[in-house]
């Protein structure tokens, strides 16, 4: 086995094509995927990165043999979907977007363990292994609640305990902090670090933030209109692309430390949204691309300080996605490499 | 064997929990068929007890006890042709998507959930016989319960295949089908749900004769009302287990079927 991938994609197609009634030809189809290719090892989150639209649910869709592809090959430690779909499928734990994928008048406890029922688990080894996962992802005292009564972030940390009741070797999990706040994104992500990534489960994270890639993810694959426009380690990618990635902060500088604060904040790259405020109270918005991550960060806090400066807020400053993804676009031209439009690849 | 016990055990327990969190409308829906049997006790009052010789002497019996057990059968036939409505509202969800990612034959997912529907017609079923019998006086007293059952059993099962069918419709296009319609309101008017068959002008005899729901009638009949036993009536039982025997695979393969094109479409979401 060793570096065999667990899960390996190969050359995946597929159209969605609208019938019109009785299967007449209704419009052109979607071309959801363009010949998509994927490995991902045993103990490695792979972020499947893109815009809306990119084809992930599609992707996720397949493996999980929900929908078929025209074209391609999918196999989950070697079971070959869909002709070995139900032997793949106890090897592959899913948590969608969608929360009515749960039955609203029943429990959290109930819903778990209707579900593992469904994964083969024998009564008791359901109740005993939901009550773990119930505790383990912080929602013990929620339990026995009906799940409509659940909040969003309650919900989709329901949706990783599912998809893990089976200990499932991959895990694939689409978009699992949409509609949560900051809070529970952190909060999912901390979640992810403590329960999931030690499992050794290979992760395939399907999300079009990067600040969750930069954050979580070992290996980068980008999907831009169904087709992989990156495929290389995180580190990589943001090299790469994350030049965008840096800290907001806001400033504030009594009279006498405008001009040295100012100063040594144009030395470092930062950007000001405003000059520099004279008096403490009045914050000035400042920029700092160039700082890539929070021992740095410090550095410049502390040296602000110093000077004089008050600090009133640090936000990591966001990758404009859009940006990324034109960017890959253009790189990914066919005609920019010899062999096709991947980047940052494996080949 | 030991694990489709437990997925069977782990639908019905589903069903009921969320059937009985609804209480009101569980409630209503326990005693939903007094109605009709009210109903059908003053319609009944119409017709003549001392009516011999009629159409109803086969039955030997009252013109109520023998709508009664109709409405009863009815219910039942309703179990196995409805099995679409449930996979409709999980189809709406996004449940059905989940329980197809699970490592289980989609069509257990589609069918299961008829067990507990089965278990609660036979509820309804005891509520409106007890009722009719003790508060209209209906005439059971010779009946063959345990060969009743067996019949009520065989239409289920025979009545699962436009069930399945339905089912296969409904993943592909998305809405409600025509069968269910069809073979509901044709048992009412033809099969003899309310009147004896023998009422009937001679063709739409003929077609009556080629409906299971005619036989699942005329057997549960004979067996609660006549007493009769499975040899009394092994036409009857017979043509429902036939039915079932060869429909029910066929219906199963064009489900498969339905399945494997809602895959290729991208249907079983919720888009
Ligand atoms: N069942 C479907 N029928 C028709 N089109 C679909 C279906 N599912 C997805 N699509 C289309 O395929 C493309 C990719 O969708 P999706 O995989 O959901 O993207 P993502 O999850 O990356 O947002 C979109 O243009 C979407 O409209
Ligand atoms: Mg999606």
């Amino acid at each position: 086995m060793g570096d065999q991938p667990l899960l390996r994609v190969r050359g995946v197609h597929k159209t969605f094509t609208p019938r019109g009634f009785l299967g007449r030809r209704g419009p052109a189809g979607i071309q959801a995927l363009r010949g998509v290719d994927l490995d991902v090892a045993r103990g490695q989150v792979t972020a499947l990165l893109g815009p809306n639209g990119a084809g992930k649910t599609t992707l996720i869709s397949i493996i999980c043999d929900l929908v078929r592809a025209d074209a391609g090959s999918v196999s989950v430690a070697d079971c070959a979907i869909p002709d070995r779909a139900r032997q793949a499928q106890r090897l592959v734990g899913v948590a969608t977007t969608n929360e009515r994928s749960f039955f609203w008048r029943l429990t959290g406890r109930q819903n778990l363990e209707f579900f593992a029922a469904l994964h083969g688990l024998a009564r008791p080894v359901a109740a005993r292994r939901s009550t773990e996962l119930l505790t383990r992802f912080g929602l013990e005292s929620h339990a026995d609640r009906l799940f409509r009564t659940y909040s969003a972030g309650m919900k989709k940390r329901l949706a990783l305990a599912r998809a893990m009741l089976h200990e499932p070797p991959v895990l694939l999990l689409d978009e699992p902090t949409t509609s949560l706040d900051a809070a529970g994104t952190e909060d999912l992500h901390d979640l992810l670090r403590r329960e999931i990534v030690p499992s050794g489960a290979c992760v395939v994270w399907a999300t079009h933030r990067v600040e969750e890639v930069r954050a979580l993810c070992d290996q980068v694959i980008v999907l831009v209109d169904g087709e992989v426009r990156f495929d290389g380690a995180t580190d990589r990618f943001m090299r790469r692309h994350g030049s965008r990635v840096g800290y907001e902060i806001e400033v504030g500088a009594p009279s006498e430390a405008v001009g040295p604060v100012g100063a040594y904040l144009r030395s470092i790259g930062a950007v000001l949204h405003d000059p520099l405020g004279a008096g403490a109270d009045v914050g000035t918005r400042v920029g700092l691309p160039e700082v890539r991550d929070e021992p740095q960060l410090s550095e410049v806090l502390g040296k602000c300080l110093g000077l004089g400066a008050t600090i009133r807020r640090v936000e990591p400053m966001q990758v404009s996605l859009r940006q990324v993804f034109a960017n890959l676009r253009e790189e990914g031209r066919p005609d920019a490499s010899g062999h096709g439009s991947v980047e940052g690849g494996h080949a | 064997m030991r694990r489709l016990a437990s997925l069977i055990m782990a639908f019905v327990r589903r069903d009921a929990r969320i059937a009985t969190s609804y209480k009101l409308h569980f409630a209503l829906q326990l005693f939903g068929g007094l109605f009709t049997v009210v109903m059908f006790y003053f319609i009944a009052k119409m017709t003549d007890p001392n009516a011999s010789g009629g159409p109803l002497s086969q039955f030997g019996t009252d013109y109520f006890s023998f709508v009664l057990v109709g409405i009863v059968a009815t219910g039942f036939l309703q179990t196995g042709v409805g099995l679409a409505d449930r996979l409709r509202v999980a189809m709406g969800e996004g449940s059905l998507e989940m329980m197809f990612a699970c490592p289980v034959r989609p069509i257990w997912i589609l069918i299961l959930p008829a067990i507990w529907e089965l278990l609660f017609q036979m509820g309804q079923a005891v509520v409106m016989i007890a009722l009719g019998v003790v508060l209209f006086g209906a005439d059971l007293s010779h009946a063959n319960w345990p060969a009743g059952l067996v019949l009520l059993l065989a239409t289920v099962a025979a009545y699962s295949v436009f069930g399945i069918l339905s089912t296969g419709i409904i993943l592909v296009i998305k809405r409600g089908d025509p069968i269910r319609w069809l073979v509901t309101e044709l048992a009412a008017l033809v099969a003899g749900a309310y009147f004896p068959v023998a009422l009937l002008p001679d063709w739409l005899e003929r077609i009556a004769a080629v409906l299971p729901m005619t036989y699942a009638y005329h057997g549960i009949r004979m067996t609660v009302l006549k007493g009769a036993g499975l040899s009394d009536v092994s036409v009857d039982l017979a043509v429902l287990v036939g039915f079932a025997a060869i429909g029910l695979p066929l219906a199963a393969y064009c489900c498969h079927l339905a399945i494997g094109k809602a895959k290729r479409d991208g249907l079983l979401g919720s888009f």
